[in-house]
């Protein structure tokens, strides 16, 4: 087993700058997903990782071993550095059959025909593919080409395996399975894997620790649920499907509680907070998704309820989507199907009076967007 | 992790000294493509240099001299060279319009009539394109000679009368069968634009009222202009060019162009005038580079390639009794083309003496297969167009792979280099490869080899060759390629393992056509083959200037034979790979 260790990395394309500076530690064993839109350096990240791309700046060890290194002139041509990769077309040879695309890594590696043979065949039978040695590879359907490509990919028992986007190709149904299928060889071979992904979704349910990229930087570093639920910056909060960012500003902090107050309405809200990060009269940040907000007909003098009228509705079957203007801020809110009896026909109707319940804890505060984290642990005095 | 316990001594630790930027593979940074840029530069660019500095020179290559004017002031003050000039505008221009529209009308039947014989001029024209130039000149000059030649032969008996009916000696053979060849090459290229056309656009203006050929002329040739245009400029430079057909069917009749012109200065004056030759050159060199940049900027960097669209199918248009009009004119090209010159090239080599009755019989044949020289003549011919080819086709690849593959702003310039050997007539670039090579010690040894006349070839063959293989290395997903590499393959054995079978058919294609023309072209030994060691069209050349008219075709018939023979160990190759790949593929 062996892990992956970067430092420093940079890559710039001309003067285009693709990675601009990432430090990352992988323990051998974990399977981190690198997730970001497209353009923010993950497949850049990953493709310096395979030695496909030659990076400006910084290192990179496989296990114990640098495979690449700007300042001693280090690089590792891709073929010596015992990675497996899964590519986003497949990359099946077309003038191969399945058997000999799978075999491939191993006849390069001159592992004996007969030892090799079985190696093939154990492996495509893993990914149900046992009967398909002979077809060429590409008279298969897409899935069953990526799973070929992951056979393919782990036929030599790599240290470490790279997926770029391996799914984006398939249909939703076979993503799940194929997902699955991938989490379960990493597990059973104890590999280390590193996974692109766009979809955020993908990246929570198969990885150990998500690497959210923006812009060639590392916007956040954390376990699925940190990520889910405590992001670290309006970006991450925005792509991992926060509906509502809002700018906020801290009246009073309470114990591991803050107070605060929608930007442009009186409203206050309270949140849970113990890091300490914010005084009064700082402006921040808030987020929290649809599905918390709670909505409620009728006077509610609780705090922490903001009033607003509805503007628009959509019915998505289990939910219905509710757009409400809390004086003047757009606050987007989700009822779900158990709690469609609580309301009359006409009781969401656009100009409605509602009531919108957001718990303490839902809350996440951030540094409000464009403002660096630092300039709001300054003391301000008020 | 210990897996990679090697690491040291394979990765590329530089010295600091000597630190470079590591790279992925053998082409993609700028330092990894210097050696082709000097071997292009030396190859591509040096030829048109020596021409430069030959024109500037008082004596022949190789020998001392002296920086002078005096061959340039020489040429360009003489009256005839402005005469040559003249005639070769009016050659290539007229053959260029007869070609064009020749070609014009055969795409229009093929593409959209109902027109009888419609479905045999796309493979004559492939033909017709790929037979050398040589067989051209040399079976024309046979059948339309004024005393002996088929058509006129035929012409005396059918009408009785005692004149000949045309010879082939003359401005008008010499553009009938120039036209011929153009036409074919015309053809080529605009067949793909005239498929692609978007059939909508011609429903669009039916419905909007336009007759049938009010469509064609206002709509469909109006969105063909630019290819039109770009073709025919390319197919004008082609007759600028034209060397092999002048000189067999022009110089008897007193009709001088550029590239005879230049041949002459060289072969029939003593001492050679290597001097005007090269100072002409240049004038021939700089018209063609400005029309083929004129070409580019009209076709854009398409060049050669055709457009391919979406194919529409819609009902041919049933152009009624014209169809049969149309059929005639297919008929007539087919006859003119292919079917009078070959039967008068096999005829003409059966008969002892060209024009000796009708006494047939294979004497020419066995004469030739026992004769010593004629047999190293084809023993080099071929092995200037097997190993010759094979050499420019992998040089090709080699060129193509690396500008797919370099990220740095050099692979323009490498791509430009493969390109000037185009813009260069057969008999100037010989004359700049033979000041090149006379005036490079080691290479001067050379002079007259078979080898040196096969590098030429190479050199002049390598814009055909790299065009043919471009567009499959073009097409592999660069993520096949890089799977390769992950699964630990080598940059060489990722080409030899991956890439080279993916492109296989394509080299095997191209291979096969760059054979055909080096061994069949004529301009590249004619300065560079010594008279020991010919090729065959050289010794063709010279049996008919000789009045060996019979042993010339016989010789030339026997070549063809050759490369039909290789055609057909290519065809089997190709049908066998596809075989075995097939019947894996069926094997579920």
């Amino acid at each position: 087993m062996s892990g992956v260790r970067i430092a420093g990395l940079r890559k710039e394309y001309g003067s285009a700058v693709a990675v601009q500076d990432i430090d990352l530690d992988i323990a051998p064993g974990e399977f981190v997903a690198l997730l970001g839109p497209s353009g923010c350096g993950k497949t850049t990240t990953l493709r310096c990782l395979a030695g496909l791309e030659v990076p400006t700046r910084g290192e990179i060890s496989i296990g114990e071993k640098p495979v690449f290194s700007a300042e001693k002139s280090l690089f590792v041509p891709p073929e010596k550095r015992k990675i497996g990769m899964v590519f986003q077309s497949y990359a099946l040879w077309p003038h191969m059959t399945v058997g000999a695309n799978v075999g491939y890594p191993l006849k390069l590696a001159k592992v004996d025909k007969k030892t090799a043979a079985g190696q093939v065949q154990d492996l495509l039978q893993r990914v149900h593919l046992g009967d398909r040695t002979s077809q060429m590879a590409v008279a298969l359907s897409g899935g069953q080409q990526q799973r070929v490509a992951l056979a393919r990919a782990m036929v030599n028992r790599p240290a470490v395996m790279l997926f770029d986007e391996p799914l984006s190709n398939l249909d939703a149904k076979l993503r799940l399975s194929m997902r699955a299928q991938i989490r379960e060889l990493h597990d059973e071979f104890g590999t280390t894997s590193v996974y692109v992904t766009h979809d955020q979704e993908e990246a929570i349910a198969l990885a150990d620790r998500v690497v959210v990229m923006n812009a060639g930087l590392i916007e956040q570093l954390g376990t699925p649920t940190q990520l889910y639920t405590r992001p670290a910056s309006a970006f991450v909060a925005d792509f991992m499907g926060f509906q509502n960012v809002l700018p906020a500003r801290v009246e009073s902090v309470l114990p591991g509680e803050l107070v605060v107050s929608l930007t442009g309405t009186p409203s206050l809200l309270r949140l849970h907070d113990d890091s300490g990060r914010w005084g009064p009269g700082d402006e921040i940040a808030i987020a929290f998704r649809s599905g918390h907000v709670r909505v409620r007909i009728g006077d509610s003098t609780s705090p922490g309820v903001l009033r607003g009228r509805v503007r628009r509705t959509s019915y998505l079957g289990s939910s219905q989507r509710v757009l409400v203007d809390v004086g003047g801020v757009a606050i987007r809110a989700q009822v779900d199907e158990g709690e469609f009896a609580l309301f009359g026909p006409d009781d969401l109707a656009p100009g409605r009076e509602v009531d919108l319940e957001i718990s303490a804890d839902t809350i996440v505060p951030l540094a409000a967007a464009g403002a660096p984290v630092a300039a709001s642990t300054a003391p301000v005095g008020v | 992790m210990s897996d990679i316990e090697t690491g040291g001594d394979v990765a590329t630790t530089a010295k600091p000294r000597t630190a470079r930027m590591p790279s992925t593979g053998p082409f993609t940074t700028a330092r990894g493509l210097l050696p082709l840029i000097v071997i292009s530069l030396f190859l591509f660019a040096l030829p048109i240099v020596m021409l430069v500095v030959g024109a500037f020179r008082n004596a022949a290559p190789g020998a001392p001299a002296q920086w002078s004017f005096e061959a340039f002031v020489r040429t360009y003050t003489d009256p005839a060279s402005y005469t040559t000039l003249g005639n070769s505008v009016i050659l290539a221009g007229s053959s260029t319009a007869i070609g064009v529209v020749v070609a014009l009308v055969l795409a229009f039947l093929v593409t959209r009539t109902t027109t009888p014989l419609r479905r045999l001029v796309t493979p004559a024209m492939v033909l017709v394109v790929a037979l050398p130039p040589l067989f051209y000149a040399i079976s024309w000059g046979m059948l339309g000679n004024p005393t002996i030649g088929l058509i006129n032969t035929v012409w005396k008996q059918l009408s009785g009368s005692g004149d000949a009916l045309f010879d082939v000696n003359s401005w008008a053979g010499l553009i009938l069968v120039v036209s011929l060849k153009n036409a074919a090459f015309a053809y080529l290229l605009i067949i793909g634009p005239f498929r692609a056309l978007d059939r909508s656009l011609e429903e669009a203006a039916q419905v909007a009222g336009a007759g049938r050929l009010r469509t064609i002329l206002g709509i469909d040739l109006v969105m063909l202009a630019p290819a039109i245009t770009g073709v025919t400029i390319l197919t004008f430079v082609i007759g600028l060019e034209a060397f092999d057909v002048p000189l067999f069917l022009g110089t008897p009749a007193g009709i001088d162009v550029f590239s005879t012109q230049i041949y002459s200065l060289i072969a029939s004056r003593s001492p050679a005038d290597y001097g005007g030759a090269s100072a002409i050159s240049l004038l021939l060199v700089v018209v063609v580079i400005a029309l083929v940049l004129l070409q580019w900027r009209i076709l854009g960097r398409r060049r050669f390639t055709t457009v391919g669209g979406k194919s529409y199918r819609t009902e041919p248009w049933n152009i009624g009794p014209w169809r049969w009009v149309g059929a005639v004119f297919i008929g007539i090209y087919l006859l003119v083309a292919i079917v009078a010159p070959l039967f008068q090239l096999v005829l003409g080599s059966l008969q002892p003496y060209f024009g000796a009755g009708t006494v047939y019989s294979l004497a020419n044949y066995q004469k030739l297969l026992t004769n010593h020289t004629t047999v190293t003549a084809l023993q080099s011919t071929f092995f200037v167009g097997l190993v010759g080819g094979l050499v420019a086709m992998v040089l090709a690849l080699t060129l193509v792979y690396a500008i797919t593959h370099n990220e740095t702003r050099l692979r323009r310039l490498l791509d430009m280099l493969t390109w000037l050997p185009y813009a260069v007539p057969g008999v100037v670039l010989s004359l700049g490869l033979a000041w090149t090579y006379v005036s490079l010690p080691g290479f001067r040894q050379l002079y007259g080899s078979v080898f040196l006349v096969a590098l030429a070839l190479v050199v002049a063959v390598t814009p055909i060759a790299t065009r043919a293989i471009q567009p499959a290395v073009i097409q592999i997903n660069r993520e096949l390629e890089e799977a390769s590499r992950v699964s630990g393959a080598k940059p060489g054995r990722m080409v030899l393992g991956i890439v080279l079978p993916l492109i296989m058919p394509s080299f095997l294609s191209g291979w096969f056509v760059v054979a055909i023309v080096m061994s069949g072209n004529l301009a590249i030994p004619i300065l560079l083959s010594s008279s020991t060691s010919p090729t065959v069209p050289l010794l063709v050349y010279q049996l008919y200037g000789q009045g060996q008219t019979s042993q010339a075709a016989a010789l030339f018939v026997i070549m063809l034979v050759g490369l039909l023979f290789g055609l057909a160990v290519v065809a089997v190759i190709g049908r066998i790979l596809s075989r075995r790949f097939g019947r894996t593929r069926t094997n579920r």
